[in-house]
């Protein structure tokens, strides 16, 4: 998946199993599931999108905890895309696609400049801990497998497989067994 | 002396001395950003009209939060510790735990197990 994305010229990647992803998570064909996309407009259509991933997922024999999850990770790029890339104009509709398989993969498109997640603050580090930025980034990276942002940081895509150890626990050297 | 208190759609609210107790109503509680903002307004105005010393917020019934909600707590401790007063979350469920430990605001916080 790294690997994939990295050609694709996506930057930031962030993996907490490196090497230990499920495949390539591009399944247009051969059978596998195909990529669900949601447009979303309105807090209304937010929660719709994230029912909807939630139940595939539900749906597709993953835990509570993976649910969880996703959920929490694709809120949190959601409203980052509102609040962030359109100022928080509904006006500007945000592009969600998903799949889910044996794992999921989300993908959260606004057509805002974009950022660079480089140079955003560490909200865990003690003089930042009041402040109010960089939680959600947070979030997204400590519940899913994978986070990585396109060049111009406009989209995020999000991946998770299973299974997965709880948030914040350390990583060993060469990713989990 | 006349209570300001007025009626909440999101709060459950019992007073007792230099404590304030606060709960979410309803039986699940999911705190999205949108909600988040509802029961910020009702919690700020409770706030306001109560001088008691410690807020105490039961967690107990809420399964779900986010980033939004945990900066809007940093910010509620923050502005009650800046006027003398403490804020304190009790009985998170395990997930919503995991979301505070995520960001270490664990540290910042008083996380309590149980009411009390």
């Amino acid at each position: 998946v790294v690997n994939t994305l990295t050609a694709w010229g996506w930057s930031e990647v962030v993996c907490r199993r490196p090497g230990a992803c499920w495949g390539e998570p591009v399944p247009d064909g051969g059978g596998v599931a195909p990529w669900h996309q949601e447009v979303v407009r309105s807090p209304a259509d937010v929660g719709r999108a994230l029912d909807a991933i939630t139940a595939a997922v539900a749906g597709a024999g993953h835990t509570r905890k993976d649910a969880f999850a996703v959920r929490l990770a694709l809120e949190e790029a959601i409203v980052n895309a509102h609040k962030h890339g359109h100022r928080e104009d509904w006006g500007v509709p945000i592009a969600v696609r998903y799949w889910v398989g044996a794992g999921v993969v989300a993908q959260v498109e606004d057509q805002g400049p974009g950022f660079d997640p480089g140079q955003v603050p560490d909200p865990t580090a003690p003089e930042n801990l009041e402040r109010s930025t960089g939680r959600g980034l947070l979030l997204m990276r400590a519940y899913m497998t994978l986070v990585c942002h396109s060049r111009r940081g406009n989209c995020v895509c999000l991946c998770r497989d299973r299974p997965l150890a709880a948030p914040g626990a350390p990583v060993p050297p060469g990713g989990r067994p | 002396m006349t209570s300001r208190r007025r009626a909440y759609k999101y709060l459950v609210v019992g007073e007792g001395g230099p404590v304030t107790q606060v709960r979410l109503a309803g039986g699940r509680v999911r705190l999205n950003e949108w909600v988040t903002h509802e029961v910020a307004g009702e919690l700020a105005d409770l706030v306001g009209g109560t001088e008691s010393h410690v807020l105490l917020l039961d967690l107990g019934n809420v399964e779900y939060l986010t980033s939004t909600t945990l900066g809007w707590l940093v910010g509620l401790h923050t502005r009650l510790r800046s006027a003398g007063r403490h804020l304190a979350l009790s009985r998170p469920q395990p997930q919503v735990r995991e979301v505070i430990e995520a960001t270490c605001l664990d540290r910042l916080l008083d996380v309590r197990p149980a009411l009390g």
